[in-house]
């Protein structure tokens, strides 16, 4: 069809040069014969003037059709530009670039909805998931990035005030204008920072920092250095160290818990990762048959194993709270092997002694700041050093021994802090509490809650 | 008329009777007779809990429900355990507990209210491998009864 179209259109309508209708050959062929020589030379000619026309047609038919393949491609270049240019058309390679960048800007805005400031890993694990996008599809995301990370600085800016606005407004209630930069020395330097060009701030000095009890350690100077750390602002100590894991500490061993470490949290708040690894911890270990009364036959408790192996698996260093023997025992064997020497009172005394060493890890802190730091991601101590002899035992062995202190790890807690039963806690003893127990510090220490002889001792790295 | 007006008079002043508290040891208040009438845990400073003695448990379905009690001001937990793993609690419930007229009362919804009774306080003379005294005391409620172990330890 479209051969006898163009036959029809170059012969009639084009009038191309040349070429002659059947219908009036005759008189086309008048035109371009040369002059006869005879009826034979005639037809030679006519013969020779119809090969040459026919000649001619074919070329130029050839040209025509060229011509219009050359229109039809244009006329497609033109289709092609016009739709492209109206974005009804776009290239394979576009529109995948548009719909990822669609996708992305889906994400980023429901990332930014979702953006609570408090879950730390949960954002950069979307910020990978969309770097790891953008980089398929060659998207720039790196805008985004910037923008997230501008206002988790803004949270944690904000967060941090609202922490030293808190601890103003507890310790700046009680008025004394007689010493009005008391508040330095019992505060520390955030909120120093903070408040020292306000002159109308005022701390109550007879007010301790530390309310519940520890009276007789208000002068051993453990305190004073809690005035040069600022642990919320030391993020090369305490950040980002994903990949510390067990090995930091010991080269030993590698735990299944040590994915992440434990202090890798300490701005993350009630990061549920965080919680649920901690939780997990807790839970495996409470659980664990060894930790049982009863399961050896005897009526000993195991509240020492427990803590040692709940710290040993979330990747703390505990050295320092440790017997001698325990830490050499533990460089050989593994440092999730079984205590052999350390008890609860062991590990209340070194701790003790511990936190007066700034330069140790270890750090004495009230019960409501046990709270607060095991809800940072910080590894939390409260023990019991029990001063009571056990009795007879003199008369029958010759020496004295004390009755069995308690410790146990203060873990996370959502509710708000209930001075009355004290932080929340996981523990072997007596009885185990796990999780989901819910049981707090006066349950699992009774009598020695009540008469304030529990200390809580922070592990710092 | 008057007989039953007098009747009800003397009952009711029986009623209200309130039995003095002699002595304090432990956390429970004791009569002039040396019977335990009731547990406060303000006067408590050295008993942990009390543990269900382990010869008298009763097993259900696996679980050893009230195998562990703790006494707080205005509350009473019983926990439960599984069989296998006494030691771990399993489960508890939370029970109002109140001290009225010298008696103490328990409750679920703090609506309806019944009696702990408290009875067969045993210092048996005996000590454990801490030095800590072996006492035992009964409870019995609709919730849990049986002979307990004060827990002195950790």
């Amino acid at each position: 069809m479209v051969w006898f179209d163009i036959r029809e259109l170059v012969m009639k309508d084009m009038k191309l040069p040349g070429i002659k209708s059947p219908e009036d050959g005759k008189s086309a062929n008048t035109g371009n014969k040369k002059q006869s020589d005879g009826f034979f030379s005639d037809i030679w000619n006519d013969m020779k003037g119809f090969a040459g026309n026919v000649g001619n047609f074919g070329k130029t038919l050839v040209d025509g059709v060229k011509d219009i393949a050359k229109g039809v491609k244009d006329f497609a270049e033109s289709l092609t530009n016009y739709m492209v240019g109206s974005k009804i058309w776009e290239t394979g390679a576009e529109r995948t670039k548009r719909e990822a960048t669609d996708v992305l800007a889906k994400a980023r805005a429901q990332m930014l909805i979702d953006f609570t400031g408090d879950k730390r890993s949960e954002t950069n694990q979307k910020l990978a998931n969309i770097k790891a996008f953008g980089a398929k599809y060659g998207v720039d995301v790196d805008f985004i990035e910037a923008e997230v990370r501008q206002m988790q600085d803004d949270y944690d800016e904000k967060q941090k005030n609202r922490e030293i606005d808190a601890r103003a407004e507890q310790f700046a209630t009680g008025i004394d204008s007689s010493n009005p930069l008391a508040y330095q020395q019992v505060l520390g330097r955030e909120f120093a920072e903070k408040y020292q060009d306000q002159d109308n701030v005022y701390v109550d000095t007879t007010k301790p920092l530390f309310t519940d009890h520890h009276d007789y350690l208000q002068n051993t100077g453990v305190f004073d250095d809690w005035l040069n750390v600022n642990l919320d602002n030391d993020s090369t100590q305490y950040l980002d160290h994903v990949d510390y894991g067990f090995e930091y500490n010991y080269g030993v061993e590698k735990h299944k818990y040590d994915s992440q470490r434990y202090l890798d949290h300490i701005d993350a708040g009630l990061d549920y990762d965080y919680v649920n690894k901690i939780y997990k911890i807790a839970d495996d270990v409470v659980g664990d048959n060894d930790v049982k009364r009863g399961h050896d036959g005897t009526q000993n408790t195991w509240c020492n194993r427990a803590f040692d192996r709940m710290l040993s698996y979330a990747g703390v260093n505990r050295n320092m709270i440790l017997m001698d023997g325990d830490v050499r025992y533990k460089s050989i064997h593994g440092d999730s092997s079984v205590l052999q020497y350390t008890r609860a009172n062991d590990m209340v005394d070194l701790a003790h002694l511990a936190a007066q060493d700034p330069s140790s890890g270890l750090r004495l802190i009230s019960a409501e700041q046990a709270q607060y730091y095991a809800n940072k991601g910080f590894p939390v101590m409260a023990g019991y050093r029990n001063y009571n002899l056990v009795d007879d035992y003199q008369n029958k062995t010759g020496s004295d021994r004390y009755r069995s202190g308690h410790v146990a790890l203060v873990i996370p807690d959502n509710g708000s802090y209930d001075p009355n039963r004290g932080p929340r806690i996981a523990q072997a003893g007596w009885r185990n509490y796990n999780t989901k127990a819910n049981a707090y510090v006066n349950k699992g220490f009774g009598g020695s809650w009540k008469k304030k002889k529990v200390e809580f001792y922070l592990f710092e790295r | 008329m008057v007989l039953i007006g007098m009747v009800s008079f003397i009952a009711m002043c029986q009623q209200v009777k309130k039995i003095e508290v002699s002595e304090w040891k432990n956390g429970f208040a004791f009569d002039k007779d040396k019977n335990p009438l009731f547990f406060d845990d303000e006067h408590n400073e050295s008993v942990n809990g009390f543990s269900w003695d382990e010869k008298d448990r009763i097993v259900t379905n696996g679980i050893i429900n009230g195998v562990h009690l703790f006494f707080t001001k205005n509350e009473l937990e019983v926990e439960n355990s599984k069989a296998k793993n006494p030691t771990l609690m399993d489960s508890s419930i939370k029970l109002r507990y109140k001290i009225e007229n010298n008696i103490g009362y328990v409750s679920k919804d703090g609506k309806k209210w019944e009696p702990l009774k408290v009875s067969n306080y045993n210092e048996t003379g005996k000590k454990d491998h801490e030095g800590y005294p072996i006492i035992y005391v009964n409870f019995d409620c609709s919730f849990f009864r049986g002979k307990y172990q004060l827990v002195f330890g950790f």
